[in-house]
């Protein structure tokens, strides 16, 4: 009977069982120390491999809707740009028409507000990006048709069919104050609201451009060629300068360069404020960046948190690693001169 | 006669020791092999001198434990290799090779496509994503359906060695019991018919049960006979190839199915078990969460016709996503994921437009969703924005996938992919454990039934003693009947 018995091959193969396992370890230790990641991150982190590739998603949604907002930003300026543009033209002929001596208005207008209509239309015209800046949802397609492409005619149309001849016949300087103000109010203004507008010079959707700036809003982030305020001052423009006005008497000269005064404040009123509902899409969208950027900074420590790995620690760890394998050849070693044999 | 009594039993001794030599020096010639077990000379001493029996240093419940611990290591070890595979369908999280994050990619994709509808590099990148996506699905799927097909063709070889080892053991147990019933030295048939054991417990789980006159019998740890004085046959039909849904064969032995569903007494370790649970289990159910995840993107970008009533036969046809081009929405989800495609009518390069990405129509016009007429309004962004929160929406996943339950694309997609990290992990778990226990079993086995060298040579060198000392008694009962030879003549 014996006591205690241990097989050769057990006392050999002692110092070596662990071997492989230990060698398997080094690798992954050294991998770690270099990359700062765990070695095989599947098998480090398990299910938590969804909330790594979910903390990814979120980076690059984010990084999705910031590319998408320098689109959106520069959109936003350019039409900021245009519609002051628009708006200081505005304010520019109103203030040389209060100016001028009241006689001497219709004349002194006439050609500035032709050129400022065309500047106009030329200005509601501007793309950016591939897309007309004021074409709404219809942005392939240039919202504004030139004024002497069709509306004129339009003008000249509703002019004779109101008092039965064309503007430059000399019996329009017989129209009587009464009658211009309901041309005006009536077949003119028509051209000019919603849908004599659509039919007559623009092209644009009155639909604008929705855009989302975060994960969790959306602005408004272009306007259109057929807002209210640019109808008015495209109305003003063609008032002053193709009603044949200079011909008219003094009182209907006065009515209507009083109308184109009246027009062109409100025309201007009504720009600030579609440039203030511009501001405040801007200003979202820089906010909207500010505090996704934070976000993605937040995110990446998240994601380091969860996939990273000591670096020092991995080191040390190799480095222990290293010294029980030593020990481990060092025992293999010494065993196999261990041999009662030896001793005979 | 004294004397020549004394002579006879010293000439047994010189007998007893030279067998104890030579038992001495079979151990110290197996003493490098991990299956040879300790021989035991034991000497009995009877009326005329010493007679050796050999038999063998064996534990019984330290082999079972072995037989065990191999079994379940195959088992797990198996599956690992499958999940391992499995797993590079998902990749490093960093990569972005996953279907859950080409899913996020789309996504992304989508929104800035909706933001901008007009722009046509957007449009394009928006597609490429999309192909991207449905090609990682079929990646996936097809990566899938290699695993179910290396796993049947391992589980081929696995069963063509079981017959092969039964084969060998009858032969070894007849030995055995041959042996036994002439009282001959079985030793070294026992230690290989352990052998073949061992061997057998790599590919299948077996418990042994020991009959009268050295017999042995065989049955899987399910209680299905493999030996039982005879071999009993293993069969299984291998399939060829494997695609979508396939069901793969059942492994049977002695006519009874020990794998798949309807099995009435499963394997529960030996690789075939694990190659088993890897076919029909876990590779299947990933195969139909890719699936479910197809489904639901075809689904999800399906195209509404606008025709005035009555509505045709069917109002909802394919859009983006097709189920291999064809206009109809699937029923069910069953091989989505392999053969999920994008819509030609979407993709420049076949003729189609990508236009119909943001207007919709890519199955006429009846189905467009843009209201403006074709060619206006670029900047729609009605049904992208809808597209985008269809994706966002919660759907229904079946508990069949493993995860089941209520969930969005991209957390069903993040969460197949956790899933599949989550069941390589515990496998991995399973391996180090298993190993760790067969290790200490096998160890603790070879330490009481093998060699120890130095003892065998310490017992050579004390049975020197005696075989010297009763050549010596010889020499002098020589001497002796010299003397009395002399005396008398």
């Amino acid at each position: 009977m014996q006591t205690s018995f241990i097989s050769t091959l057990s006392l050999w193969n002692s110092p070596r069982t662990g071997l492989a396992k230990l060698q398997t370890e080094l690798a992954k230790a050294n991998q770690e120390g270099v990359n700062g990641r765990h070695a095989d991150v599947g098998l480090a982190l398990g299910s938590g491999v969804g909330l790594g590739i979910a903390l990814r998603r979120e980076m690059e949604e984010i990084d999705g809707l910031k590319a998408d907002n320098g689109l959106v930003s520069l959109r936003l300026s350019t039409t900021q740009a245009s519609l002051q543009e628009m708006q200081k033209a505005a304010d520019s002929v109103l203030s040389s028409l209060v100016g001028t001596a009241p006689g001497k208005r219709a004349a002194a207008i006439k050609e500035i507000a032709a050129t400022q209509l065309s500047a106009l239309t030329a200005s509601l015209n501007k793309a950016s990006g591939g897309q007309y800046l004021f074409a709404g949802t219809n942005a392939q397609q240039e919202p504004m048709a030139d004024y002497a492409d069709a509306a004129k005619a339009k003008v000249a149309k509703a002019f004779e069919d109101t008092f039965g001849f064309t503007r430059d016949d000399p019996r329009a300087a017989s129209i009587g104050e009464a009658d211009m103000a309901a041309f005006l109010d009536g077949a003119f203004a028509k051209l000019f609201d919603a849908d004599g507008w659509k039919a007559n010079w623009s092209s644009a959707s009155s639909q604008s451009l929705t855009s989302r700036i975060s994960t969790t809003e959306t602005a408004t982030t272009s306007t259109t060629a057929n807002i209210e305020p640019v109808r008015i001052l495209a109305m003003a423009y063609v008032m002053a300068s193709d009603l044949g006005a200079t011909g008219m008497s003094g009182e209907v000269q006065t009515l209507v360069t009083d109308r184109v005064i009246a027009l062109l404040g409100k025309a201007s009123d009504g720009l600030v404020d579609v440039q203030a509902g511009l501001g405040r899409s801007q200003a979202m969208v820089t906010a909207a960046n500010t505090r996704m950027n934070a976000q993605t900074a937040l995110l990446a420590t998240q994601l380091n948190d969860l996939e990273g790995v000591d670096q020092q620690a991995a080191i040390s760890r190799g480095q222990l690693i290293q010294q029980q394998i030593q020990v481990s050849y060092n025992l293999t070693s010494q065993l196999r001169q261990l041999s009662l044999v030896n001793y005979l | 006669m004294g004397l020549s009594l004394a002579l006879n039993t010293a000439r047994s001794s010189l007998l007893a020791s030279s067998t104890q030599i030579s038992v001495s020096a079979r151990n110290t010639a197996g003493a490098t092999d991990a299956s040879y077990s300790r021989k035991i000379a034991t000497v009995i001493s009877g009326g005329s001198g010493a007679t050796v029996s050999v038999r063998r240093a064996s534990d019984d419940a330290l082999f079972a434990r072995m037989l065990d611990a191999t079994s379940s290591l195959a088992s797990r070890e198996a599956l690992l290799g499958g999940l391992t595979s499995l797993q590079q369908t998902v990749g490093d999280p960093d990569d972005a090779t996953s279907p859950a994050a080409k899913v996020a990619a789309f996504t992304t994709a989508l929104q800035s496509a909706a933001n901008a509808p007009d722009n046509t590099d957007l449009a394009r990148s928006l597609l490429d994503k999309a192909g991207d996506l449905a090609g990682s699905l079929n990646r996936a799927a097809a990566a899938v359906q290699t695993v179910r097909q290396e796993a049947d063709t391992a589980i081929r070889d696995s069963v063509g060695r079981i017959n092969d080892l039964l084969a060998q053991f009858d032969l070894a147990n007849r030995a055995v019991m041959k042996g036994t019933a002439t009282g001959g030295d079985v030793s070294d048939d026992l230690d290989n018919r352990d052998r073949i054991l061992a061997k057998l417990s790599e590919e299948v789980g077996i418990t042994t049960v020991a009959r009268t006159g050295g017999d042995l019998a065989v049955y899987t740890d399910s209680g299905v006979p493999l030996f039982d004085r005879a071999a009993r046959t293993v069969t299984f039909a291998a399939t060829a190839t494997y695609g979508a849904g396939t069901v793969g064969g059942a492994v049977m032995i002695d006519g009874v199915a020990v794998t798949g569903k309807g099995s009435p007494m499963p394997l529960q370790s030996g690789r075939i078990a694990g190659l088993a649970e890897l076919r029909d289990g876990v590779a299947a159910s990933y195969e139909s969460q890719l699936d479910a995840m197809a489904g639901t993107l075809i689904r999800a970008f399906a195209e509404t016709s606008k025709s005035p009533p009555p509505p045709p036969a069917d109002p909802q046809r394919a859009g983006l996503f097709t189920n291999a081009g064809a206009t109809a929405i699937p029923a069910g989800d069953a091989g989505l994921a392999t053969r999920i495609s994008i819509n030609s009518a979407a993709d420049p390069q076949t003729g189609g437009s990508l236009a119909t990405l943001r207007d919709g129509g890519m199955n006429g016009t009846d189905y467009r969703s843009n209201p403006a007429p074709v060619g206006s309004d670029s900047a729609y962004s009605g049904r992208l924005d809808a597209l985008l929160s269809k994706l966002k929406e919660n759907g229904t996943y079946a508990t069949a996938t493993g995860i089941g339950g209520s969930a969005t694309l991209q957390s069903f997609a993040t969460a197949s992919a956790g899933w599949i990290a989550a069941q390589r992990k515990t496998a991995t778990g399973e391996v180090d454990y298993q190993t760790t226990l067969l290790t200490q079993a096998s160890g603790a086995l070879s330490a009481t039934t093998g060699v120890n060298t130095d003892d065998e040579t310490a017992r050579t060198l004390q049975l020197q003693q005696s075989y010297t000392a009763s050549a010596k008694l010889i020499s002098v009962i020589d001497d002796l009947m010299k003397i009395l030879l002399n005396a008398v003549g």
